[in-house]
Parts: C-alpha cells; sequence; structure tokens
C-alpha cells in the first residue's frame, strides 16, 4: 500500500509536470524579447499539414516575412505559389501564376463571421507573437525548455491548443497549431535573414 | 299547441341536436382540408383554374425556386411603421443588429438540410457543398478537356498546376468546408457559380459582415430557402417558433409565411364560423324542442345523408373532393330544408310538394348550367351541392309519403287579419309592399352600377405588419416578376437552350437549365475529348490520369472519381434526379424557364416567341376573369331558364314575375349594403349571388302559395304555415350564414356578406312583397277560390 501511494503520488507529478509550468504575461514577454525586438525579419519554413480523419499529409514551403508593427507576409513557395499578407486591418491573397493568377483583397473586420478567415487572420497574429494579446486569449503554459503551450480561454477560438518553441537565440523554432478542424499545422522554422530594402 | 315533453320528446330532441352536430362536423370536416387531410380531401389551389393554368400555378409551390422567403429583423425591435430615417442611432443597436443576425445563422445552420435548404448567411459554405460538387463534377459536360488547359500548356500540366494550388490553399489554417470544396473542385470552377448567384437575387439592400443591412430602416434581411414547399404549413410554423425562441423579433416574408398566414386565418374564421354555426344550430333546435315543433329537427339527418352521399358521388367523378366544396356545398344541401319545412308546416295542402318541386328545378336549372364551368372548382361544387339536393329533396318527398306523421307539426299563431294585423289595411301593407319594391328597384341600379372586383391579390390575408415588410422589400427587388415557362420530356435541355440562345440575341435575362448546361449534342461533343483521354479503347478507364502521388489521389478524390470512364455520360433531361445546381429549375419531370422582362415591350417580345410564357399575377387573376367571362352567359341564361319553369308552372308570365320578386329584393340589399356601408363586392360575393339564385327563387315559389282571399283559408292555416315555413326558412339560412360575418380572411367575409344580405333581403322581399302582389293580382283575376281548390 505504501507502494501503491508513492507510485501514485509520483504519476500524479509525472502528469502534472507534463501539462507544464504557468507563466506570466510578462515572462513570456521576457522570453520573446529577442523575437519581438526584430524589425524586419524574413525566415523561411517547411510545414506539414495533417488531416488525420482522412489521412492525409500537405507539405509546404515558404518563408515567413514579418514587418513590425503589423505588418506579416506568408508566401507559400510549394507545392504552389500563395501569398498571404496580413497589413493592419487587411488581408491580401494572392496565388496562382500567368493566367491563372488570382487575388482577393477582404478587411478582417468583414470576417468576423467567417470561421476560416478568422482562423487563417488568426495564426497570421499569431506569427507576431504579441505577449499581451497572447495573455489575454490564451492561458500559457512551459511545457519545455523554450517551449511554450497556449490553451483558448474561450470554446470559440479558431485553434483548440498551440505550441511554440523557440531557438537559444530566441528566434521562432517550431509552431504546432491544433485547428478547430482537429487538423494540425506542425511548421518547422529556419534561420532568419536580414531583410533586404526592396519587398 | 302546448309543447311535450318526457323522455320520449327530449330522446327526440337529442337525436336532433346530434344530426345538427354532424351537419356541423361536416362544415368542420372543410376546414380540416387546410389542417392535414385524407387522399379524398383535396386542399390544393390547382382547382381553382383550368388545367393549362393549374400546371403553372401548381409550378409555384413545386420548384424550390419559389421557396425563398426573407427573414427581417428590425433594431428597435419590430412595431409598424416604415422608413426611421433621421434621429440618434447608436453604434449598439447595430451591433446588436449584426449578433441577432449571427445568432439567426446559426439556428439556420443548425436546422440542418431537412428545413433549410440554402440561405444568404455569409459564413455558411457547407451548403453549397452539393452543389459545388455536382459543378464540378459536370464539367466534362460543359467544357472540352482541351479547355482545361488553353494555350502552350496542355490539360495535364493545366491540370496539375491547378491541383498544386489547391494543396497549398489547403495548406492554410482553413474550415473544413473550404476543404471539401477545394477536393472536389481543384480548378476552381465555382467561382462561375458566384457569377450564377450574383445574378440570380438583386436586392438593392447593402451588405454589413456580408448581411443586407438598410440604414436607413435599421433592417437587416436574410434570405432563407426553406426545403420544402408553402403548403407544408406545420413545417413552416415548426421553423417560425424555433426563430422565435432566439428572443429576438424576426418577421418572415414570402411564400412561407404568407400561405401559413392565409391557412392560420381561414382555419381560425372556419373554427369561429363552426362554432358558431353549430351553436346557432343547436340553439334553433333547443328553440323548436320546447316550442313543441321537435319534429323539425328530423328534417337534418336527411341533410346529413344527403351530404354524404354527394360526398361519394363527387368523389367518384372526380377523384377527390376540395375542403371549400364541403364546406359551401353543404350550405347550398342545406338550403334544402325549405322544402322540408314547407312539407312539414303546410302538409294538409296539395300544392306543397309541387311548390318544393318547383323550387328544386329552377334551382338544379342554376347548378346544371354551372356545371359548365371551365373552372374545376365551380364544377365540383355543382356535382356536389345538385347531387345533395336531389338526393334530400326525394329523402323528403319520400319521408313525407310514408311517415308524413313523422314531420307534421303546427304553425306559428302568426296575427294576420284584424286591427294591427300583417294583412290589415292602412299603410303599414303598403308601406312593406313599397319597400319591397324599392329593394327591386336597388337591384336593377345595382345591376347597372355594380362591378365586382377582379383582384385576387386583395384576398391574399397579410397583417398590416406583414403587407408593409413585404411592400419594404419588394421595392428593393431589382427585378420585375417573372414570366413562367414550363417544358418536359427529352427535348427540354434542347429547348431550353433554344431559349437562352434567343434571350441572348434580344438582350433580356433569363434564367433556365441551359444556363448551367448547355444541349444534349454539345454535352456529347464535350464528352467525346474526356472520353479519348480517360477511356480505353476496349471500355474501363485508360489510366490517362497524371500520375499523382498518395497525398493528390486521396486530397482529391471526389474530383477525380469524376474523371473516371463510367461517370463520362451526358445528362438526361428526363432523369430523375437533377443536378444540384439544377434542383431549383426542375421537379418531376418538368423544367422551369423563368424569364426577367425589364420593360413592357421585352414583355410582349417574350410573348410574341413564347405564348406559353406567363406571369404568376396572370395566372392567379384568371379565376375571376374566367369567372366573369361565364358568368356573363350562365347567369343571364340560369335566370332565363328558371323564369321559363316558372311561366310553365303559373301558365302565365305575372305570377312568374312576382315569384321572382324575392331574387330581385336580395340583390339590392346587397347593393345597398355595397353603396351605403362600403361593403366590398367581389367575384366571391358573385359566387354567393349564385346561393342567393337557389333559394330566393324557393322563397318566391313558397310566397305565392298564401291565399289571398280568405273564403278559402277561412282560418289563415295556409297562410300561417308559408310563413311560418319561410321564416324558420330564413331563420335557419340566416343563421347558417351569419357565422361568416365573423371572419377577417377577405373571402369568407365577403361570402358571409353576400350571404346574409342576400338572405335578409329575399325573406323581405317574400313577405313582404310577394303576397301583396299576388293578392292584388289574384283579386283582379278573381281566382282566388279556384287556386285554393286546386
Amino acid at each position: 500500500m505504501f507502494i501503491a501511494f508513492w507510485v501514485g503520488w509520483a504519476l500524479a507529478c509525472f502528469c502534472a509536470a507534463g501539462q507544464g509550468k504557468p507563466i506570466s504575461e510578462q515572462e513570456l514577454a521576457a522570453r520573446l524579447k529577442h523575437y519581438r525586438g526584430i524589425p524586419d525579419l524574413r525566415v523561411g519554413f517547411r510545414q506539414i499539414k495533417w488531416m488525420g480523419d482522412m489521412g492525409i499529409r500537405i507539405e509546404s514551403r515558404g518563408e515567413l516575412r514579418l514587418q513590425r508593427p503589423d505588418k506579416v507576409t506568408w508566401r507559400v513557395t510549394k507545392p504552389s505559389p500563395l501569398l498571404v499578407r496580413l497589413d493592419g486591418g487587411h488581408i491580401h491573397l494572392e496565388e496562382g501564376e500567368g493566367s491563372d493568377r488570382r487575388v482577393e483583397d477582404f478587411s478582417t473586420g468583414a470576417l468576423q463571421g467567417d470561421r476560416g478567415a478568422r482562423a487563417l487572420a488568426g495564426m497570421i497574429a499569431w506569427l507576431e507573437l504579441d505577449a499581451h494579446a497572447i495573455a489575454s486569449r490564451y492561458e500559457i503554459r512551459e511545457v519545455g525548455p523554450r517551449t511554450f503551450r497556449f490553451i483558448p480561454r474561450s470554446g470559440t477560438d479558431a485553434f483548440t491548443g498551440l505550441e511554440l518553441r523557440l531557438s537559444p537565440d530566441g528566434n521562432l523554432d517550431r509552431m504546432v497549431i491544433d485547428e478547430a478542424s482537429r487538423d494540425r499545422l506542425e511548421i518547422d522554422f529556419g534561420r532568419p535573414r536580414p531583410a533586404r530594402a526592396s519587398n | 299547441m302546448r309543447p311535450r315533453t318526457g323522455i320520449v320528446s327530449a330522446a327526440l330532441a337529442g337525436i336532433g341536436l346530434g344530426a345538427a352536430l354532424w351537419v356541423g362536423a361536416a362544415l368542420w370536416a372543410g376546414s380540416a382540408a387546410w389542417a392535414g387531410a385524407p387522399a379524398w380531401l383535396d386542399r390544393s389551389q390547382a382547382i381553382f383554374l383550368p388545367r393549362e393554368l393549374s400546371e403553372k400555378l401548381a409550378a409555384q409551390q413545386r420548384f424550390p425556386i419559389f421557396w425563398w422567403n426573407f427573414l427581417i429583423l428590425d433594431e428597435a425591435g419590430g412595431g409598424a411603421g416604415g422608413d426611421r430615417s433621421g434621429g440618434d442611432r447608436s453604434g449598439g443597436d447595430k451591433a446588436d443588429g449584426l449578433a441577432r443576425a449571427r445568432q439567426a445563422c446559426e439556428y439556420l445552420r443548425e436546422e440542418g438540410q431537412g428545413v433549410i435548404a440554402r440561405s444568404g448567411c455569409p459564413e455558411n459554405l457547407a451548403q453549397f457543398e452539393g452543389i459545388v460538387r455536382d459543378w464540378a463534377r459536370d464539367y466534362p459536360l460543359r467544357s472540352t478537356l482541351e479547355g482545361v488547359g488553353r494555350g502552350p500548356r496542355r490539360w495535364p500540366a493545366r491540370l496539375k498546376a491547378a491541383m498544386d494550388a489547391a494543396l497549398a490553399r489547403a495548406s492554410l489554417p482553413l474550415d473544413r468546408s473550404m476543404i471539401e470544396l477545394l477536393r472536389a473542385d481543384p480548378l476552381g470552377r465555382f467561382h462561375e457559380l458566384e457569377e450564377h448567384a450574383r445574378r440570380r437575387l438583386h436586392l438593392r439592400i447593402p451588405r454589413v459582415a456580408g448581411f443586407y443591412h438598410d440604414e436607413a430602416t435599421h433592417r437587416w434581411v436574410i434570405p432563407v430557402q426553406l426545403a420544402f414547399p408553402p403548403t407544408e404549413g406545420a413545417r413552416t410554423r415548426a421553423f417560425l417558433r424555433g426563430l422565435e425562441a432566439l428572443g429576438a423579433p424576426w418577421e418572415m416574408v414570402g411564400p412561407h409565411a404568407s400561405t401559413l398566414a392565409n391557412e392560420g386565418q381561414v382555419t381560425r374564421d372556419l373554427d369561429r364560423v363552426s362554432l358558431a354555426g353549430m351553436t346557432l344550430t343547436a340553439l334553433l333546435c333547443l328553440a323548436a324542442a320546447i316550442s313543441g315543433r321537435w319534429r323539425l329537427l328530423l328534417l337534418l339527418p336527411p341533410v346529413g345523408v344527403a351530404a354524404g352521399i354527394g360526398v361519394l358521388v363527387t368523389v367518384a367523378f372526380c377523384g377527390s373532393i376540395h375542403g371549400l366544396t364541403l364546406s359551401f356545398g353543404v350550405g347550398i344541401i342545406g338550403l334544402a330544408i325549405d322544402y322540408g319545412l314547407l312539407g312539414a308546416l303546410n302538409s294538409g295542402s296539395s300544392r306543397t310538394w309541387r311548390a318544393n318541386l318547383m323550387g328544386l328545378l329552377t334551382t338544379l336549372a342554376g347548378l346544371l348550367l354551372l356545371m359548365r364551368s371551365s373552372i374545376p372548382l365551380l364544377r365540383q361544387m355543382m356535382i356536389f351541392s345538385a347531387t345533395g339536393l336531389g338526393v334530400v329533396f326525394a329523402l323528403f318527398y319520400l319521408l313525407h309519403r310514408l311517415r308524413p306523421g313523422w314531420f307534421r307539426v303546427e304553425p306559428l299563431s302568426l296575427r294576420l287579419e284584424g286591427p294591427g294585423g300583417w294583412e290589415s289595411g292602412g299603410w303599414g301593407p303598403g308601406l312593406r309592399l313599397a319597400l319591397a319594391l324599392g329593394l327591386v328597384g336597388a337591384s336593377l341600379a345595382g345591376f347597372v352600377t355594380l362591378r365586382p372586383s377582379l383582384d385576387m391579390m386583395r384576398f391574399n390575408f397579410q397583417s398590416p405588419r406583414a403587407a408593409e415588410l413585404g411592400q419594404w422589400l419588394f421595392a428593393r427587388l431589382e427585378r420585375r416578376p417573372p414570366l413562367i415557362q414550363l417544358s418536359s420530356g427529352a427535348g427540354a435541355l434542347d429547348a431550353a437552350a433554344s431559349q437562352l440562345d434567343w434571350a441572348r440575341r434580344h438582350s433580356i435575362a433569363v434564367e433556365n437549365a441551359a444556363v448551367y448546361l448547355p444541349s444534349i449534342a454539345e454535352q456529347g461533343r464535350n464528352l467525346a475529348s474526356w472520353r479519348r483521354a480517360f477511356c480505353a479503347r476496349g471500355g474501363g478507364d485508360s489510366g490517362l490520369l497524371p500520375r499523382l502521388d498518395a497525398t493528390r489521389r486521396e486530397f482529391f478524390q471526389p474530383f477525380l472519381s469524376s474523371l473516371h470512364c463510367a461517370s463520362l455520360q451526358p445528362f438526361s433531361p428526363e432523369s430523375k434526379v437533377a443536378p444540384a445546381y439544377l434542383s431549383d429549375l426542375h421537379s418531376g419531370r418538368q423544367w422551369l424557364t423563368l424569364w426577367f422582362p425589364e420593360s413592357d415591350e421585352q414583355s410582349a417580345l417574350i410573348r410574341s416567341r413564347f405564348p406559353e410564357a406567363v406571369s404568376l399575377k396572370e395566372i392567379v387573376g384568371a379565376f375571376p376573369l374566367i369567372l366573369e367571362r361565364e358568368l356573363r352567359w350562365m347567369a343571364p341564361t340560369a335566370f332565363l331558364l328558371a323564369t321559363l319553369l316558372l311561366f310553365a308552372y303559373y301558365g302565365g308570365a305575372v305570377m312568374a314575375i312576382i315569384a321572382l320578386l324575392p331574387f330581385f329584393s336580395g340583390m339590392g340589399v346587397v347593393a345597398l349594403g355595397a353603396w351605403l356601408f362600403g361593403l366590398s363586392f367581389s367575384f366571391v360575393s358573385v359566387i354567393g349571388l349564385v346561393m342567393v339564385f337557389g333559394f330566393s327563387f324557393d322563397y318566391g315559389i313558397f310566397a305565392t302559395e298564401i291565399p289571398p282571399v280568405i273564403r278559402a283559408d277561412p282560418d289563415r292555416r295556409v297562410a300561417r304555415a308559408v310563413l311560418t315555413s319561410l321564416g324558420f326558412a330564413a331563420l335557419s339560412t340566416i343563421s347558417g350564414f351569419a357565422p361568416l360575418l365573423l371572419c377577417r380572411h377577405p373571402v369568407l367575409r365577403d361570402l358571409g356578406q353576400t350571404l346574409f344580405l342576400g338572405a335578409a333581403g329575399t325573406y323581405l322581399g317574400a313577405i313582404w312583397g310577394v303576397p301583396a302582389l299576388a293578392r292584388a293580382w289574384r283579386r283582379r283575376e278573381g281566382r282566388a277560390g279556384e287556386a285554393d281548390a286546386k
């Protein structure tokens, strides 16, 4: 019985440790200070989207550009050119090439009712890593070295969970997003490059 | 005569009451036509029109394109009133309105496709999945394979590029409904559908966050297409109850709301009429029993039996019986009570049943003539009424012959002679005669001046609020009401293609299947190019699909399945199931074409080329026009026929003309009601006058039976008997139709007004005018004693 008690206690500690240590907004801001301090960031990414219920895995590559304070460009190069730019309250979308090129523009305010567009805008906004905005909507836990888990405080968010890992030098290393549709995005970032003067 | 008491009397009175309740139940059964009915009980609107027009009217119910309604929300919470421009409107109201609009869309999404086919909710892409899937699947019918890759890029590369672009989009965090759209339509053909959808609904109201919102009136509008026809009122009611439970004052405008409002009001009115009618009937029965004349109640069961036989005969001839026929036809049959009353009260006179027979024949003259109407409802009513009248007359006659003692009843003790008596001299009888003749004059003036309103739309029952919202909304529709054309059979798609081609050459907007699918021949040409690539010579797939990895094969499986050889088949218009994007235009084996003329000239041009194209308003308005056209010759012919019968009966013109006086006095009271009180006079009133025609001749014939000479009727028994039967007949007729005055629905109210006033005027003409004129004529001819002796 004594052994069973200690085994049970150890198991509880293990489970509690797996859930991570809660951290405050200020702590998160301190961890993100280096990343937030870069005014113009360019970094490549490799993403895998898992659609578990269909057994489908979509791999894509591209580049992220972050121009503070509020301009984010998500450029997919493989499997096909696709550009999503979040600029203030506007979303600009370009896809295809040549005669198949299509452009769409809409404002985030007009899309409040659109769950899909909210998810897209949410992902782009996440890349800015604003600690205050994050802490107001998510519960933050540190689940490993430089690894944080974000759990939405309300059930209406486009994401059911998000995990972020920073590199040793404080840049984005990996982001895992669990969507409300039960799809999962795993994004691995490369080394950031200084941005050129032109776009 | 002292009233009888005792158990036997009470039992017989109970039988009479039961019979009255049965008759009332038959009336109520007519109202059941609106609530839920057996197969032999018809409640369709098609019966109002000849077949060629009723099919087009039925189209409004059958084709889902006509099942669009509009949910409207006033930010201030509803209430009467139009524009509310001006004044300070806080942003809070608008934000609240937007939140309520989203809440309503959430409700619409939860209701599911069994209730909601489509809605104008901005974020509900799932509702278009079926449409986009079928649209993408049928791409090979609309375009050659070479059309996939124009220019130097051949279709395999083009297809691969499209799939890659779809995968790139799918890599973003998207709603699952958008993912499914990408899987089914990697070529992005759904953009073509977006353009078609934009062309369909032209609502001149700006959008806010994807919802229609009018700043001037602070109204939010959500178009909703229900998944069932407007006739399914119970489902409409359930949907509206769910909407009401949201707590926001949404109101619905459209065919379902209108049908529910009309059906609801008719049901409430018929319930009211049935209750009032049964109550009055029960009171009359009670009065008859208490006054010792309970034997009169035995007249009711034959009416019920005759109505039942009438139903059987009508169903045998017509296949079914309409609720309106059941409701009003029973009233016509009930007029046969007049014959039973005269037989019961004046059983001692040998002239009684001759008079009754003449009354029946004059009524049948009108009914048999109206049976030739091209309006199925009128034909059916006349079959039912004529059958019932004939049966009840025969039953009354047989019963009076076989069991005369059953029905013999003493007349009322009316004071006829002496000071103050009905026949006394002085200005009393003279004034009454003058008034009766005045009513005749009014009827003649009415024939000249009164024209029935033929506007069918005034019979669309609407609350003032619904009328205001409807006018506000339809003023913002950018299209005139369309012209409807139906086609069917194997050539329907080719006919639609021909219509589309003609419409484009004349710059006229049209919506038909050819907008979405080419002709059979063109489908064949398009499919041939796909089959060359995807079908092996010996049948089966050729395996020429671009070599795809597992991800692409799995992700685009919905699209790739349409490229299998077996799937590359043309669409036949005779197929039972149409593609989802054509479901609005297809019903059974019929296909719908909607023409949208922008001017009267375009309307005329369309009709010159396609004479069968007609607007809904014209279809609905055809009923009163057909009725008016037919009554123009039927009414005078029936009147002439009945008059000729009277000539033959009386052996001369004068008495025949005197017997017509109640008919004219009845019409005169109706005319006075229209002039003095502004009561409406419509084609429904004309139908009511048909019924007035029926009993007015009876009253006139009965009234001429009142002996003018005291010598032939020393105790004035015959006079009392006839006057009593006339009084009871009028009382039962008026009490039978008076409850219709309580109705709010214009059809029932107009009918009630005409019947009530017509019955009252007929009665006054019968007792004030006919006896006095008949007496005067007979005194002049000196044949009073001979008439009674006969």
